[in-house]
């Protein structure tokens, strides 16, 4: 069914924005997280750097210093909290080399105890050439030149960075949690709440049934009893104008009846020659048009074929012909071709219409202004529209300088 | 000048003021009609009274309507049934849907007679 398309489309939306929400926000919250940890390793390694690759005493480096924060100006920041309190900088892990134009490698500093002095080397050997960076997922390192020498310092933050990966890794779990209970949510409000939608669908197919069963045996007494009145006291304007609005509503009334609602799981799909079809019907309606003074002309490419109800698709052909009747001025043509993979079958005539898109003819209880028969419900290319979805096909009405066009591509 | 076709029409209908409205409006062309409600009177009508054509709505009680049509056939005696889904009757003359106008019953009445009478001279 049509709603339950749309209910889905609804939940996989829905639960499409919270994703790309929570993921930007948490996307952005681990950002943060994560710089915030590199700019204070940076912090600290300049400070390092400052006092020449050395454990440095809390005197040092320099408050004039321009690059660096002033050492008040990071307390009134951080607090106890910062990286330079005392705390911060007594649980400092790092080790400095120097390497001079040879490559021979000078310990300067080396408050370690992960790696080992021979493997500090390599490592800082390897990052020579680099300035500033993440090497071995938590080791922070800047690489500056002092008294001609290029100086490696490599400082540890893992204990910093533990509460970003911690964060990190819940912020996956709580987003993975809450796409799917968001996802239960929704299926069991969309279903609720496309329940009432069903519900109106159904009251206005039940309505538009009913409507036809209890008008129609009214409106033949109403007719047979005028004529009778005619008949026996001769006619005036008052049963004139009964008789008018009587024969419009029968054919409001007929119309109703002939569109039996329709309901895809009625359809049976067969392999259907569509060009015969089309053929057959378009030769069958030269008459009928001919009887009104349209001229009908069909462009019917051969062997097309298509999967699906035969007799759905007359439907569409006759309520296609019907509407033809109703709005051509002097001529109409039908058309069948194939575009790409899609069946297009196209009905044109001329028109008073202004240029622009119609499609609001496809909804139901629609007419134009310019109909020429106005004893009509409106549901014919409604009809259609429904037909054509069973079909998976698309539906589509324009005028263009004076020739309307509706387009059925299947 | 057209053939003007003076016929003896039953008509079974459980709509009382349908019964009236065309009993009034069929005998105003000369012709002469009965109507009756119920499908126990349509066969109890049929046994006393030849007929040229009956008009039977599909919803008359009693008696089930195909049954009727059925013995409608088999006496030979035009039938118009009133159904919205005539191909359930396919072996009546004609089928009319509802609503209607009084020319397309007459239309069809006059149709489905001339036919019968055809056939039975040639």
């Amino acid at each position: 069914m049509r709603l339950d398309k749309v209910r889905k489309k609804f939940v996989l939306y829905a639960e499409l924005s919270v994703f790309i929400l929570l993921t930007v926000l948490l996307s952005v919250i681990n950002v943060i997280n994560f710089t915030m940890v590199a700019e204070d390793a940076d912090h600290m390694t300049e400070m390092i750097s400052l006092s020449s690759g050395k454990f440095f005493k809390e005197e040092t480096p320099p408050e004039n210093s321009d690059s660096v924060e002033s050492k008040k100006e990071r307390m009134k920041k951080f607090g106890m909290m910062g990286p330079d309190s005392p705390e911060m900088r007594a649980s400092l892990r790092f080790f400095t080399y120097a390497f001079d134009k040879n490559g021979s490698a000078e310990l300067i500093e080396y408050r370690m105890s992960a790696l080992t002095q021979s493997d500090a080397i390599d490592l800082a050997k390897t990052l020579v050439k680099e300035s500033t960076g993440w090497t071995n997922l938590t080791y922070r390192y800047r690489v500056y030149e002092k008294d001609k020498k290029i100086y490696v310092t490599v400082i540890d933050q893992s204990r910093e960075l533990l509460p970003s990966y911690r964060t990190l890794i819940i912020s996956a779990i709580g987003e993975l949690l809450v796409l799917l209970i968001s996802y239960l949510v929704l299926v069991k409000v969309g279903k609720s709440l496309f329940k009432q939608f069903e519900e109106a669908d159904r009251k206005q197919k039940y309505f538009i049934a009913n409507i036809e069963q209890d008008f129609k045996m009214p409106l033949t007494v109403i007719s047979a009893n005028t004529e009778v009145l005619e008949r026996k006291n001769g006619s005036d304007e008052q049963t004139k104008a009964i008789d008018r609005q009587v024969r419009k509503m029968t054919g409001l009334v007929k119309d109703l009846g002939a569109l039996a609602i329709f309901e895809e799981k009625d359809m049976t799909i067969t392999d259907t020659d569509l060009s015969a079809v089309m053929r057959e019907f378009t030769e069958n309606q030269k008459q009928v048009f001919e009887a009104k003074n349209i001229e009908l002309t069909a462009d019917i490419a051969p062997d097309i074929t298509l999967e699906g109800d035969e007799q759905a698709l007359k439907k569409i052909l006759s309520e296609l012909a019907e509407n033809a009747l109703r709005y051509s001025l002097t001529k109409t043509s039908f058309t069948l071709r194939k575009q790409g993979d899609r069946i297009i079958i196209s009905q044109a005539n001329d028109t008073d219409l202004p240029n622009g898109s119609v499609d609001q003819i496809f909804d139901r209880f629609t007419t134009l202004a310019n109909a020429k028969d106005k004893n009509t419900a409106g549901l014919g290319l409604s009809y259609v529209k429904d037909i054509v979805k069973a079909h998976n096909g698309r539906v589509s009405a324009k005028v263009v300088n004076g020739i309307f066009t509706v387009e059925i591509a299947l | 000048m057209k053939a003007v076709i003076y016929m003896n029409v039953l008509i079974a209908d459980p709509d009382r003021d349908f019964l009236s409205s065309y009993k009034t409006l069929l005998e105003l062309s000369e012709n002469t009609v009965q109507t009756v409600f119920d499908g126990t009177q349509v066969m109890s009508r049929l046994a006393e009274e030849k007929f040229d054509a009956v008009i039977l709505n599909e919803n008359i009680p009693r008696i089930k309507c195909k049954d009727i049509v059925k013995s409608l056939n088999d006496d030979g005696i035009p039938v118009i049934v009133i159904t919205q889904r005539k191909e359930r009757f396919v072996t009546a003359d004609d089928c009319i849907r509802l609503p209607f106008l009084p020319n397309e019953l007459r239309e069809k009445l006059d149709h489905v007679c001339k036919k019968r009478a055809v056939n039975e001279i040639g």
